[in-house]
């Protein structure tokens, strides 16, 4: 609309505000707007997601690591770091539903005091426990709908499944999710899914401070001091209006940044409460796996080869 | 017609209580312990109520427990239970119903009056109140203790008042309890007789037919019949009664011929009072109570119905009918029964659980959308009903035009559909334990309506108003900082898994672990954090373990224990407990 220079009137800008919020928010009913999108503050990852990681839609978080089965930890660990990206943007303080998989199921029930220690709170988690994946999935789309709602996270185990079945869930599931606006994540095994805003590959990475960075002298000290950050080796396989990337990320608890270099920063936050790696009383060195062995007779110190004690 | 009052009187009404509900074969029968019941006075145990072999010893209420044992050794006692025996006294109310419709308990309540008839100490000395006034007056400690039934039209349903009485006393001798009756047209006639007359059963016959008006006759005949009484039987205080003592007056005999106005300047208003209500000059009356009425819709069928649309259409009439009963009670209902009956007999039953109460028409709706497929008809249902419970008042809630359903509502829903679709029991709140065993320190308790938070061992929260000190700004980045939280992982397996570790004694973490036959070398640990087991309630030979957190060279993280001390000489196994991030 032609806007002329003499109707610069607070009370005419005022009106032209009103009526652009009035477009945008019949807009957003409408569906026509997108929405939100969380940067994750790392741009090379964020121009794959197109922006940043899009709320009211369902993601899928897939375990890869491939022949080392174990890392249970690292993928409920990234979905946190995921969750917590979300809970820092304003008016997100609905309940965060989780169904867990069966305690039965051998990656262990979701535990509190580790929740707080990544920094979600447990008090507003609802555990939803049903058995079986199939039923998980069942509700998922039902979890989806309710209003109010910060994230829906549904483990759906190893379930198999062919690709109609999770093609189908998808669309119901994100109709759902856009038409509420509560986010969702899937957490299980790889699958030949399609039609899920973002399909994530995670698998765990060993967290490594830079050689030769001129504030550690000693490495090993520096290992010491250095607290335990989540570290994971992130492939973004699929992203709606994005583009696939492979990226390591590292995610600092305290601050809730991730990145992606590492720097070793050493953090002003506590380390353990214990010694990192046990010294040895004697010569005050780290031990490793190579440290040369010893034992005590009679209160001599004798030097012998590498005795392997089975603990 | 002339009213018909009779009071029950149970003089040992906790003593009867415990010798029915306990097991104990020898609690106050003939020739064992008597029973006392006792409750804590300034720190003293003070006897509240005895049974009947006690009060012939000699033990009274209002003397302390360490004199009645002095006295008789060999007594039984118990912590008083004034809840319990209300509670009593509330279920022989209702069940006196069945002689007439005006029942109530006389539970130490003031009876209400034409005339303010004022609360009396007596009355607020009583136990049910809980209130101790002295060792002294806690003798008037079961002013209660009875029922009132208002018979008047009744009894000729029993032919008579005589076998209404019969009746009456038997049936409650049968249920194990002592009991005294006293009938008058009056209320306080019939206390009076009841707790103070001189045989246990006490009738006031009616007014004989003669010349004068009926009102009068009766009135002397009760004058005739409370004359030997003392004074007490008038439901007035201890003191005043001392006080009349000394003055030389002690059965009402005395007092009902005297001239009125010094009576009352000299004792008091109350005195008059009493004695007017209980000679029938002015009425007073009790307050009967109403049995709970269930909220119940029932349909019954002509011809039996099998078709699942027609069971669904059942559902829904029954559903409707049990909202407008719960609107119209102005109730909310926390549980839904619905029933059916089938042709052959058999019943069935299917609950439906709301987190919060609720009687909003489209919520049942929802929740009961699924129960008509696990109905099974067989030959067809002949009757259904829908039972509304755990109700509570619920004022109406005025809907404006543009509140949707608020966020706390919806969230509540989707719990109620979850617990309709999953079960009862699927959706759960994770509550923490105070306790250092990893596996102890949480628990998964049932949605409660006001959420509470979760608080964390070891952590002090300073200054946190809100709940569980992780509310409020920097509640989670203060957690992180804190100096004295262990780490915990974020899974934690249900059995701890058995490893063959490789590492150094006594104390270091592994250096290699053998896990679902795959080999993870360790490239970092941290620990040991020794946690012992709670000895003061521990099995013996539960170990102390040690914790440590282990990285493999794979990037997965592990937090495994050693369970026993090298140091202590104690065999050592490893195990895998959880997973960090």
């Amino acid at each position: 609309m032609a806007a002329t220079n003499q109707n610069a009137s607070p009370k005419y800008e005022e009106k032209r505000r009103n009526f652009h919020k009035l477009q945008s928010d019949v807009a957003v009913l409408d569906g026509r707007l997108l929405r939100r999108r969380v940067p994750l503050g790392v741009d090379d990852l964020d121009s794959a997601l197109a922006g940043g990681l899009a709320l009211g839609r369902v993601h899928m978080l897939c375990a890869n690591w491939g022949g080392n089965i174990g890392a249970h930890g690292a993928l409920t660990g990234f979905a946190i770091c995921l969750l917590r990206q979300l809970l820092a943007q304003p008016d997100q303080d609905g309940p965060i539903v989780w169904c867990p998989s069966s305690s039965m199921a051998g990656s262990g029930i979701l535990y509190g005091a580790g929740l707080a220690a990544l920094g979600l709170d447990p008090g507003r988690l609802l555990i939803v426990d049903a058995p079986s994946p199939n039923r998980r999935l069942a509700v998922l789309e039902d979890i989806l709908r309710t209003k109010g709602l910060s994230a829906v996270v549904v483990e759906y185990d190893s379930m198999r499944k062919s690709s109609d079945y999770w093609m189908r869930l998808a669309r119901r599931a994100q109709l759902a999710a856009e038409a509420s606006g509560t986010t969702g994540f899937l957490l299980g095994w790889p699958v030949a899914a399609s039609g899920f805003e973002t399909i994530w590959k995670i698998k765990p990475a060993i967290d490594e401070p830079a050689i030769g960075d001129a504030h550690n002298m000693n490495m090993r000290a520096s290992m010491t001091l250095m607290p335990w950050r989540p570290t994971w080796d992130v492939e973004l396989a699929h992203a709606r209006g994005g583009r696939a990337y492979e990226t390591r990320l590292i995610w600092d608890v305290h601050t809730n940044i991730i990145s992606n270099n590492t720097n070793n920063t050493m953090h002003e936050s506590q380390p353990d409460l214990a010694i990192d790696t046990p010294i040895d009383r004697h010569s005050n060195q780290p031990i490793t796996p190579d440290h040369p062995v010893y034992y005590m007779h009679d209160g001599l110190r004798v030097d012998g080869e590498r005795r392997r004690n089975a603990g | 017609m002339a009213r018909l009052i009779i009071y029950a009187w149970f003089p040992h009404l906790a003593a009867d209580r415990i010798r029915r509900t306990t097991p104990a074969p020898n609690v106050g029968k003939s020739g064992s312990g008597l029973i006392l019941h006792t409750a804590k006075y300034h720190g003293a145990d003070i006897v509240e109520a005895v049974c009947a072999r006690a009060r012939r010893r000699g033990l009274h209420t209002g003397m302390r427990l360490a004199d009645a044992r002095a006295i008789c050794p060999e007594l039984t006692s118990f912590d008083s239970n004034p809840a319990a025996d209300a509670a009593d006294l509330h279920q022989l109310a209702l069940w006196a119903r069945r002689y007439c419709p005006l029942t109530a308990p006389d539970d130490g309540n003031p009876i209400s009056g034409q005339v303010a008839i004022g609360q009396s100490t007596m009355f607020r000395a009583g136990a049910k109140s809980g209130q101790k006034q002295g060792v002294n007056s806690a003798r008037i400690a079961f002013a209660g203790d009875g029922i009132w039934l208002d018979v008047a039209g009744a009894d000729h349903l029993y032919g008579g008042i005589r076998p209404l009485l019969a009746d009456l006393a038997r049936r409650l001798r049968k249920a194990g309890l002592t009991v005294r009756l006293g009938v008058a047209p009056t209320c306080g006639a019939a206390w009076a007789l009841a707790r103070y007359g001189r045989s246990a059963r006490y009738v006031l016959a009616g007014p004989k037919s003669k010349a004068g008006s009926e009102k009068d006759a009766s009135r002397k005949a009760i004058g005739a019949a409370l004359a030997g009484l003392p004074l007490a039987a008038l439901r007035i205080d201890d003191a005043l009664c001392i006080t009349m003592r000394t003055a030389g007056l002690r059965v009402i005999g005395d007092i009902i011929n005297m001239p009125r106005a010094p009576l009352a300047a000299r004792f008091g208003p109350q005195l008059i009072e009493r004695l007017d209500a209980a000679l029938g000059y002015v009425n007073e009356s009790f307050a009967p109570i109403a049995p709970p009425r269930p909220l119940l819709t029932v349909q019954n069928f002509a011809e039996p119905v099998a078709a699942p649309d027609d069971i669904k259409a059942v559902i829904r009439r029954l559903t409707n009918d049990i909202c407008l009963l719960l609107q119209s009670e102005g109730m909310a209902a926390r549980r839904l029964r619905l029933g059916w009956k089938l042709l052959d007999g058999g019943v069935g039953i299917k609950d439906v659980h709301l987190s919060r109460p609720n009687r909003d028409n489209a919520a049942f709706h929802r929740l009961l959308a699924d129960v008509s497929e696990n109905i099974n008809p067989e030959f067809g249902l002949e009757m259904a009903w829908m039972e509304a419970h755990g109700c509570s008042p619920q004022a109406p809630v005025a809907i404006g035009f543009h509140d949707g359903i608020s966020p706390s509502e919806s969230h509540a829903d989707l719990v109620d559909r979850l617990v309709a679709r999953l079960g009862y029991g699927a959706v759960l709140h994770m509550k923490s334990h105070a306790s250092w065993q990893p596996e102890m320190a949480q628990y998964m308790a049932l949605p409660d309506v006001e959420p509470q938070g979760f608080e964390i061992q070891g952590f002090e929260p300073q200054g946190f108003e809100t709940r569980g000190g992780f509310e409020a700004e920097g509640g989670a980045t203060n957690y992180l900082h804190s100096e004295m939280v262990p780490p915990r992982p974020i899974r934690l397996l249900a059995h701890p898994e058995p490893l063959s570790v490789i590492a150094l004694l006594p104390d270091h973490p592994p250096a290699q672990f053998v896990w679902q036959k795959r080999i993870h070398k360790v490239s970092r640990a941290s620990g040991p954090e020794r946690i012992a087991p709670q000895w003061w309630v521990a099995t013996k030979g539960t170990k102390t373990r040690d914790y440590f957190r282990l990285q493999d060279d794979q990037g997965a993280r592990f937090w495994v224990y050693r369970e026993g001390l090298v140091e202590r000489g104690e065999d050592t196994k490893w195990f895998l407990h959880g997973f960090f991030a």
